[in-house]
């Protein structure tokens, strides 16, 4: 229990930038016609970021439930990668474990996990840890979707800038996610790949592709660009 | 629901969404169960994929398509870009580093307004 409350404590800096982007994503599906509770269920089910926007997004374009699935989940691709970059932190940990984990494997509790110090722990602690850590950012994110849903005009209603500032919060989470991935060469360059092909699709209206093309830019690097 | 989407669209949209995401997840944990103590290879191939998905997230978030950037307001936000970041290098704190990013850019709006 004392290392599912360091994991919890270790939550802060995700629980502070969960929540003015879930207020962000409450807001924003409301505007997009869901209701409250569908918004919060989105959040609770789903749980993951920045695909959430664009669920919401195509499904009130009316795209398929197939094709907004479809993108949502290129858009989750990375996902892939962070269990075996975790390797050491889940050493000793069962396929058990590990399932209940997937649960809550978002970039940030990935990130967290991966730069803190692990190392003196047995498997049992690490996972105690690891589970308060996806706890306190799930709570935060699902928390923070039923507040933006339930009181979402309201709230905004209360400054002019509430709006913008708030659409603001998450180019501001990508730019600080993004920092410290493209320190090395091969990251940047994949960063500017990404860009540049999301940038020709995107301008020319098909922002859905242009995500995708990001993600295979990414992995074309990945094959080219050996990492030294 | 509001939206010209049935609520079985809807249901079936989340759950395809929500399945397809926690498989992601746990394939990438039960491979890292099984990878040796060496890297492999799929890890090498998509670790680049991250930072060209989030840099394409930004450059989407920040310019509109088929019209020209709000070059006053793009300002605003590479100073309050530029802020956040700095002070995540003081501090090493993601959370402080996002609160402080927004309120700078709700000053700046505000004295722009003003």
């Amino acid at each position: 229990m004392k290392h599912f409350f360091r994991g919890l404590v270790s939550s802060f800096g995700v629980v502070t930038g969960y929540v003015p982007v879930a207020i962000a994503f409450g807001v924003s599906a409301l505007g997009a016609g869901l209701s409250p509770w569908l918004t919060t269920a989105v959040s609770a089910l789903v749980y993951a970021g920045a695909s959430q926007f664009v669920l919401v997004g195509t499904l009130a374009q009316g795209a398929t439930p197939l094709a907004a699935a479809g993108l949502a989940l290129a858009l989750n691709l990375r996902h892939l990668i962070y269990g075996p970059t975790l390797g050491d932190k889940l050493r000793g940990l069962g396929h058990r474990r590990r399932a209940v984990l997937s649960l809550g494997l978002t970039d940030e509790v990935f990130a967290t996990t991966f730069a803190s110090p692990l190392t003196g722990l047995d498997p049992r602690q690490r996972f105690a840890w690891m589970l308060g850590l996806e706890c306190g950012a799930y709570l935060a994110w699902v928390g923070g979707t039923l507040l933006g849903a339930l009181g979402g005009t309201a709230i905004l209603s209360l400054s002019p800038i509430l709006k913008p500032v708030l659409e603001f919060a998450l180019p501001l989470l990508f730019v600080l996610l993004l920092e410290p991935l493209v320190t090395r060469a091969r990251g940047a360059g994949a960063a500017v790949a990404g860009v540049v092909l999301a940038a020709i699709l995107h301008a020319a209206g098909m922002t859905s592709w242009a995500l995708i093309a990001a993600g295979l830019g990414g992995v074309a690097v990945g094959l080219i660009w050996k990492r030294p | 629901m509001e939206t010209p989407v049935t609520h079985i669209d809807f249901w079936l949209t989340i759950g395809l969404a929500a399945a397809g995401t926690y498989l992601l997840r746990l394939t990438g944990m039960l491979a890292g169960a099984r990878q040796s103590d060496g890297e492999s290879r799929v890890n090498r191939i998509f670790e680049p994929v991250g930072p060209a998905l989030i840099a394409a997230f930004l450059w989407v978030e920040l310019i509109p398509a088929h019209t020209l950037p709000n070059w006053p307001l793009l300002v605003l936000q590479v100073i309050a870009l530029s802020a956040a970041l700095w002070i995540k290098h003081r501090t090493r704190n993601l959370g402080i580093a996002l609160l402080a990013g927004l309120l700078v850019y709700a000053a700046l709006l505000l004295l722009r307004g003003a």
